[in-house]
């Protein structure tokens, strides 16, 4: 026998029979263990309790997969009711025990505790409550806990919050917080060749000025060129020198073209030299 | 209409005032135990769940016995007490989810027991079999809705009428028979494929 399940839509006729199907299976598995005859094409259509035994006989006889389904059902049955009874545990006894007697101890506490008779308030209370007066304070939280409860809770335990101080750290952190790096490192190199043109300005000023002065004095009136004066007073005068190579340079002007080549010129001289 | 069998020990239970598990509350509890226990394990699905459950069922009933008018079945009134309890129990156990330490040896499986109460003689691999093929079966029950759980356990582990299912959940007839017959088919989905291998091999 095969226990292959069946479409489930199959049709109106086998959804009908859907639960009839069910209660025939569950009164086989009864009879079978009950020790009765219990096949399917017994007498059985007088004797079965469903009401639409006979219409379900006729079913099964055309359906196979409402055999199947049928088949199927009370092996499912047969199991389920086969499962084993399972007996309480010794212990469930005296966990009972203990939750009955909780219980009770409990109830009586109740009875008991109701049983009491109520104390009726002493006049001298209601006295006291005539002339007692509220404190002033005490009437405006009252009345700002009727109005907005959330927010007379919210304020009341707001304001007492601790005010916090700004830790020291905080400016440290701010003392020490310049420009970012990209920005900070343009502006060095800035300044720095701002500073390099300066001070090679005021060199060459400060070279080139007395030679060519000397330069003009050579073949002049020479009290003109003792002084010196006279020559500053006419202005200075700029002669201009074309050179084919380095090596033809006044010195002092290699030193510093040197110097603003970071000794390149220098290496070229020693280089040549050598070969 | 019938005569509720329990009527005599509820009602002598109802005369005294309660005081524990002693006098005609303790046969009631003697009479009910196993049934009640038997409802919360296959609901519950373990020992430890189903001896909580038992123990929130009867005391329930000590409590609240001395208000039973008998409208329904006192059979009933446990069992609807039992199931609620278990399925609540299953509930609260699943919202706050631990693997559990019980471990199923051979004392706390409930079929075990009942291989050793058997008078014949199994062996030992039809037992294994049988063994492993309730658990695939307990695993399926629980893996129905808590309603549809405690239908079958009420039809095919209590063995209860249909009339008595319905009066113990307090659903109607109806709704007894289309809520078993949606837990078959669950069934047959869960099961087919366990039985196949089990009953056709």
């Amino acid at each position: 026998m095969s226990l292959e399940r069946a479409p489930q839509d199959r049709g109106q006729d086998c959804n009908a029979a859907r639960f009839a199907l069910l209660q025939r299976a569950e009164r086989r598995v009864e009879e079978a263990k009950a020790g009765t005859d219990g096949s399917i094409d017994d007498s059985g259509s007088a004797q079965l309790r469903d009401a639409y035994a006979s219409s379900l006989d006729a079913h099964l006889s055309r359906c196979a997969a409402c055999r199947r389904d049928l088949a199927r059902a009370e092996v499912r049955i047969a199991f389920l009711r086969d499962l084993a009874r399972v007996e309480a545990p010794a212990e469930m006894d005296g966990a009972i025990v203990a939750a009955l007697q909780a219980g009770a101890r409990q109830s009586r506490a109740i009875r008991a505790l109701t049983a009491l008779t109520p104390f009726s308030a002493p006049d001298a209370l209601a006295r006291r409550i005539a002339v007692s007066r509220t404190p002033a304070v005490l009437d405006r939280l009252v009345g700002e806990d009727l109005v907005d409860p959330a927010k007379a809770l919210a304020s009341r335990y707001a304001g007492r919050l601790e005010r916090l101080r700004a830790p020291a750290d905080l400016e440290h952190r701010l003392g020490s917080a310049g420009p970012r790096p990209a920005t900070r490192v343009l502006t060095t190199v800035l300044l720095a060749a701002g500073l390099v043109l300066v001070l090679g300005s005021l060199v060459l000023t400060q070279v080139l000025r007395p030679r060519h002065m000397g330069t003009e004095t050579a073949g002049t009136d020479s009290a003109q060129a003792r002084s010196g004066t006279q020559a500053a007073d006419r202005g200075p005068l700029l002669i201009v020198e074309h050179v084919d190579s380095v090596r033809s340079l006044d010195p002092v002007a290699a030193d510093v073209l040197s110097g603003f080549t970071g000794g390149w010129v220098d290496a070229q001289r020693i280089a040549r030299e050598k070969l | 209409m019938k005569v509720d069998p329990d009527r005599e020990l509820v009602e002598a239970c109802q005369a005294t005032a309660p005081s524990g598990l002693e006098g005609a509350f303790r046969r009631l509890y003697d009479q009910y135990k196993d049934r009640v226990y038997n409802v919360c394990f296959r609901i519950t699905g373990n020992a430890t769940d189903a001896l909580d459950a038992s123990q929130e069922t009867f005391g329930i009933m000590f409590r609240k016995l001395a208000d039973f008018r008998f409208e329904s079945k006192f059979s009933s009134w446990v069992y609807r007490i039992a199931v609620n309890a278990a399925i609540d129990h299953k509930r609260r156990a699943a919202s706050r989810w631990l693997p559990s330490l019980e471990v199923q040896n051979e004392s706390t499986r409930p079929s075990a027991r009942a291989d050793l109460r058997d008078d014949r003689t199994e062996a030992p691999l039809h037992a294994a079999t049988r063994h492993e093929l309730e658990a695939e079966i307990q695993s399926a029950i629980s893996r129905l809705t808590p309603k549809m759980r405690a239908i079958v356990v009420l039809r095919f582990v209590e063995n209860l009428s249909y009339e008595e299912i319905s009066e113990a959940l307090q659903i109607s007839l109806g709704t007894v028979k289309s809520r078993l017959s949606r837990a078959h088919e669950a069934l047959d989905r869960e099961l087919t494929p366990v039985l196949d291998r089990h009953y056709l091999r």
